[in-house]
């Protein structure tokens, strides 16, 4: 008795304590991007004062370096933050929770997917171990939060419960635009092969979110530079210009080589974009990305590893074999999620985000553990041995991942942040923009400093950057210095780049060096030199 | 039935013949330094059993900066005793390899499949596929190892059905033998694959007995080999220099962290991304300088057909020992271009690409009763393959021809034209439309444009003190150092904007400027 019970619900418990612990170790790693870094500050303003960072009152629309953001994410860190105070834990907690919980989703669409315990306990593994899986539940960010809707999503409506369902569209609308192109396909195609709910709940069900989308998209559409950020963001395929000015060259070359201009116009043409589009988007879901590496920037993920572990490969090949030769229709279907949630690829061009990828990793679990389930068990606990010790090694062992994230995660920054804000509580203080990518989520977020001082009330911030934070001038590469006049004081963070600047008009004397984990000098504190 | 079906193979195998043979002195545009430097050496075995650098009979070939194994050259020294010295002598064997490749396919395809039909449109492939047609038409010595290889594993295969014809097993040794001798990674993949084989149809090798004697033969051929890959230095070199270490990135990881760790991620990564369908289909052979616009090695219509191909063979019975097979030879081909220094090499990968070939047939051969949708799919074929001329006919020598050393043939020429009016020649092959590149095997384009004798160029051939300075009869290929150059007498210099500053000198002393295939001025010839 004892042990049916465990096996039902032990073994769970067991994968969902293991995935905790993962995902709590080495807490405050990774250090926060820019980007995650003014989330969670936003969150702290949000939940301070009801403003976010630059002192817009509860925004539903947020700036960000790239993109304009959803609020859904942010939200989230402020009602972390509104429990548990600013600080790593009020961020990451949430986001913790939310991965561990993923796994025990997944555990039960595979319980769904396939009776077989066996089944559900080798999807929740397989999600509980992903490296980005496990990267992004310790971070705030929309990648997480998303994978989870859709997971969510997926579970609800095999479980015909769609007022729940509903709710998590509007959530996931409100997450990330990602979800808006995907949302429509998933929920045709999920109600039709995966839910049992009658016709006509399948029709009220995909007409609230075709309304849903439509309206959101008018709405968004009123935010002014909304038709950049569509182009930019989610359509640069069609202003790659490198497709452009290729089909114009290849076709002159025809024409300079006699060939007739209808067949150059038959051959080289607008088609060209949906042929590159198509094959950018499967080539971003090859296995080098899933077993391979998902993202070598260390943005979405381990540096070095792929989204699964190297050696399920061989579940997932068996996998998708035996899905193919013997799989019930709704079994082989579940191939389709990884084209379907991968679909905004194809104009995504010529960009690689590892986040659509990420997406399917629930589903790619079940792939994963239909193959397992036509393997040996002693093949099975080989596979998933080396899986948790390639995973281990690539978590605890960290110190290349550090060195390679020295830029885009700074853990060095936050000492500095600290002195940046004391020094100018006492004198005019500056700092280089090309310290960080962004420095001003940084000073905001690991500091005391007062956050209505960095509030600008822009309405709508779009690919803004901070130049001012309080009495903290951002110094730009167009900046010049002079030396400081006698009554002039003022203290300059500077990097490499003002640094040349302004040693070539005159001395100044370097006070203090700040190296990165590369030991490579990053900032020098300087006085004597004003801009 | 049979008459017709070799008719069909007749009529593919036209088809192959004519887009192997289409204007092939023509296109490629110039003869590229691995083909002037085989011919070259060709020309020399064959007058006088020795390389141009005076080594009797190589097993390897030096070339410049590379070696070269030695099957290619040693039968375009034959091809050179029956046609002569010209341009496509080079140009032969491959073409001929390539056009032999078609009927070993069907061959090959027939025994695996036992279906006429597969078989015939995987020759059909083969006889279209761009990189089948881009390859042979270039000279490259794989061609031969897979056509080598085909044979061989058709043997093997024709001996489990002719059970008692012992002879096949004798075949298929010889084959294999030969291939390992036609490119460096043969001599690893064919030992490896054929292991593979032979342990996946073990139960139809019906007596050990018989295939004791044909295993000695193929070790008769490969223990040589192995023995002079280890002892001699330069194919180790060789190897080295094109393993995967030489990636720069991989040499930066090295330097974050664990040495063992980083190349072993890195590798796996490299070996996987060969499967991206952007370079297979898209722009894998980098015909152009325009992105995503290219050709890959297969054609864009043909990716549909691999995916139908895969779903057909796994729902084709049990995972039987065919498939194994086809599934071994896809991973294990994949090999060399995934463990060496260039992301891509198609060059490499070769053999894979012919067994997607054959996969499209059975894509292909799946949707055959669809009447409606074969018409549909003709159409984008025949729009597919036109993309695919225009690109290889036209774009290609306009973005890529500066790869291939044009115009290094047109500076050889003329320097020969003037060779009785100067005392010497200073020829710099540092050149590039946008960046400086050297121009290598500069003294084989200058020796064999001129018909110079081999036994000459061996004696005179040498290194001089300048700056990448050879040294033959009165050419000296070298950096041009202007300052001290411009003073020399009646000597002919040719060089292009970056070691000439053509500007400043008097445009009467400038006798000739050679164009890029795109008109763009490449090289400069200033007598002084």
């Amino acid at each position: 008795m004892i042990s049916k019970l465990f096996l039902k619900n032990g073994w769970i418990g067991l994968i969902l304590i293991a995935a905790f612990l993962i995902r709590i170790y080495n807490f405050s790693f990774p250090a926060f991007t820019f980007e995650e870094a003014r989330i969670a500050y936003r969150g702290y303003t949000i939940a301070t004062d009801a403003n976010d960072e630059l002192g817009r009152p509860l925004p539903l629309v947020f700036n960000s370096l790239s993109d304009y953001q959803l609020p859904l994410v942010s939200y989230i860190s402020a009602g972390g933050q509104l429990v548990f105070g600013k600080g790593d834990f009020g961020v990451r907690v949430p986001f913790i929770l939310l991965g561990t919980l993923l796994v025990y989703l997944v555990y039960l669409v595979a319980r769904n997917f396939n009776p077989h315990s066996f089944f559900s306990v080798l999807s929740a593994i397989v999600v509980a171990f992903s490296p980005p899986l496990i990267f992004l539940s310790k971070t705030p960010n929309e990648v997480i939060v998303l994978t989870f809707f859709f997971t969510l999503l997926f579970y609800l409506l095999v479980k015909k419960n769609i007022w729940f369902a509903a709710l998590v569209i509007v959530a996931a609308v409100l997450t990330s635009k990602l979800a808006w192109f995907i949302l429509l396909p998933f929920v045709v195609f999920t109600s039709f092969f995966y839910s049992k709910i009658s016709n006509k709940q399948k029709l009220i069900l995909i007409s609230f979110c075709a309304i849903l989308l439509v309206l959101t998209v008018l709405l968004f559409l009123k935010v002014p530079q909304s038709e950049r950020s569509f182009k930019e963001n989610n359509f640069p395929l069609f202003d790659a210009i490198t497709i452009k000015n290729g089909i114009d060259k290849l076709r002159g070359q025809g024409l300079q080589s006699g060939w007739p201009p209808p067949v150059d116009r038959l051959l080289f043409n607008k088609t060209h974009f949906l042929s590159t589009g198509f094959l950018h988007w499967l080539s971003n879901i090859s296995p080098s990305y899933y077993f391979g590496r998902v993202d070598n920037s260390g943005t979405v993920s381990y540096s070095f590893i792929g989204a699964l572990s190297k050696v399920l490969i061989l579940p997932f090949v068996l996998g998708v074999f035996f899905l193919i030769k013997k799989g019930m229709r709704r079994e082989r279907l579940i191939l389709f999620f990884i084209l379907l949630l991968t679909f905004p690829y194809f104009f995504l061009y010529p960009n690689f985000k590892g986040d659509l990828v990420i997406l399917t990793l629930p589903f790619m679990a079940l792939i994963i553990s239909y193959g397992f389930m036509q393997m040996r068990k002693k093949w099975v606990i080989v596979v998933l041995s080396l899986m948790v010790a390639e995973v281990g090694i690539n978590i605890f062992s960290l110190a290349s991942e550090y060195k390679n994230t020295a830029d885009l995660r700074p853990f060095w920054i936050k000492e500095l942040s600290f002195e940046i804000v004391e020094s100018s509580k006492t004198i005019k203080t500056a700092v280089s923009d090309d310290i960080a990518f962004d420095i001003a989520p940084y000073l905001g977020w690991y500091t005391e400093a007062d956050p209505q001082s960095g509030y600008l009330k822009i309405d709508w911030a779009y690919k803004f950057r901070q130049y001012q934070f309080g009495s903290i001038k951002v110094i730009g590469s167009d900046e010049s210095f002079k030396s400081c006049g006698s009554d002039e004081r003022m203290r300059v963070f500077a990097s490499k780049r003002d640094l040349e600047k302004i040693e070539k008009e005159f001395e100044v004397r370097i006070e203090k060096r700040y190296r990165d984990i590369n030991k490579e000098n990053k900032v020098y504190l300087t006085e004597g030199a004003c801009i | 039935m049979i008459k017709k079906i070799y008719l069909i193979l007749l009529v593919i195998m036209l088809l192959g013949i004519f887009w192997r043979f289409l204007k092939l002195a023509d296109f490629p545009v110039q003869l590229n330094h691995d083909e002037v430097t085989q011919l070259y050496d060709a020309i020399s075995v064959a007058q006088t059993s020795k390389d141009v650098y005076g080594n009797f009979l190589p097993f390897i070939f030096h070339s410049v900066g590379d070696f070269k194994p030695p099957f290619y050259t040693y039968i375009t020294g034959v091809f050179y005793m029956v046609f002569g010295g010209g341009e496509l002598t080079i140009r032969l064997p491959g073409v001929l390899f390539g056009i032999l490749l078609i009927p070993a396919v069907f061959l090959f395809t027939l025994r695996l499949f036992k279906n006429n039909k597969i078989a015939l449109m995987a020759a059909f492939f083969t006889a279209v596929a761009p990189f089948e047609i881009f390859f042979s038409r270039k000279s490259f010595e794989n061609g031969a190892g897979i056509f080598l290889m085909i044979l061989g594993f058709s043997s093997l295969l024709y001996y489990f059905e002719k059970k008692v014809k012992v002879r096949y097993l004798y075949i298929a040794s010889l084959f294999f033998g030969l291939a390992i001798y036609t490119y460096f990674s043969h001599a690893i993949i064919i030992p490896i694959l054929l292991s593979v084989f032979i342990f996946i149809f073990r139960q139809d090798f019906h007596s050990r007995k018989n295939i004791i004697l044909p295993v000695l033969i193929f070790l008769l051929f490969f223990i040589p080999l192995l023995i002079l890959t280890f002892t001699n230095e330069d194919s180790r070199n060789r190897t080295q220099a094109v393993f995967v270490t030489q990636d720069l990135n991989l040499v930066k990881e090295i330097n974050l962290g664990n040495r063992i760790k980083a190349t072993l991620d890195f590798s796996w990564n490299r070996y996987l991304d060969q499967f991206n369908p952007m370079y297979i289909f898209g722009n894998g052979l980098d015909f152009t300088n325009q992105g995503p616009l290219g050709v890959g090695p297969l054609l864009l219509i043909q990716l549909p057909l691999v995916i139908l191909g895969i779903i057909y063979l796994v729902r084709l019975g049990d995972f039987n020992r065919e498939k194994k097979f086809i599934l071994a030879w896809i991973l294990i081909g994949m090999l060399p271009s995934g463990l060496t220094f260039e992301p891509h090499s198609p060059h490499r990968s070769i053999m894979v690409f012919t067994m997607l070939n054959v996969i499209s047939a059975l894509g292909l051969y799946l949707l055959f009763k669809h009447r409606k949708l074969i018409v549909v799919l003709f159409i984008l074929f025949i729009i597919n393959y036109l993309y695919f001329l225009h690109m290889y006919f036209v774009n290609f020598p306009f973005e890529k021809s500066e790869n291939i050393h044009y115009p290094f043939k047109q500076v050889a020429l003329f320097a020969w034209s003037q060779h009785g009016s100067v005392d010497q020649i200073i020829f710099d092959p540092l050149f590039g439309e946008t960046a400086p590149v050297i121009g290598t095997a500069a003294h084989y384009y200058m020796a064999y444009y001129g018909n110079f004798p081999p036994s000459k160029f061996q004696k005179e051939y040498r290194t001089g003190e300048k700056e990448r300075e050879v040294l033959f009869d009165k050419f000296s290929i070298r950096k041009v150092e202007w300052r001290d150059d411009q003073y020399l007498k009646n000597v002919l210099i040719i060089g292009s904007r970056w070691s000439l500053p053509i500007e400043s000198i008097n445009k009467s002393k400038v006798v000739k400027t050679f164009n890029y295939y795109n008109g763009q001025p490449a090289f400069y010839a200033v007598k002084l």
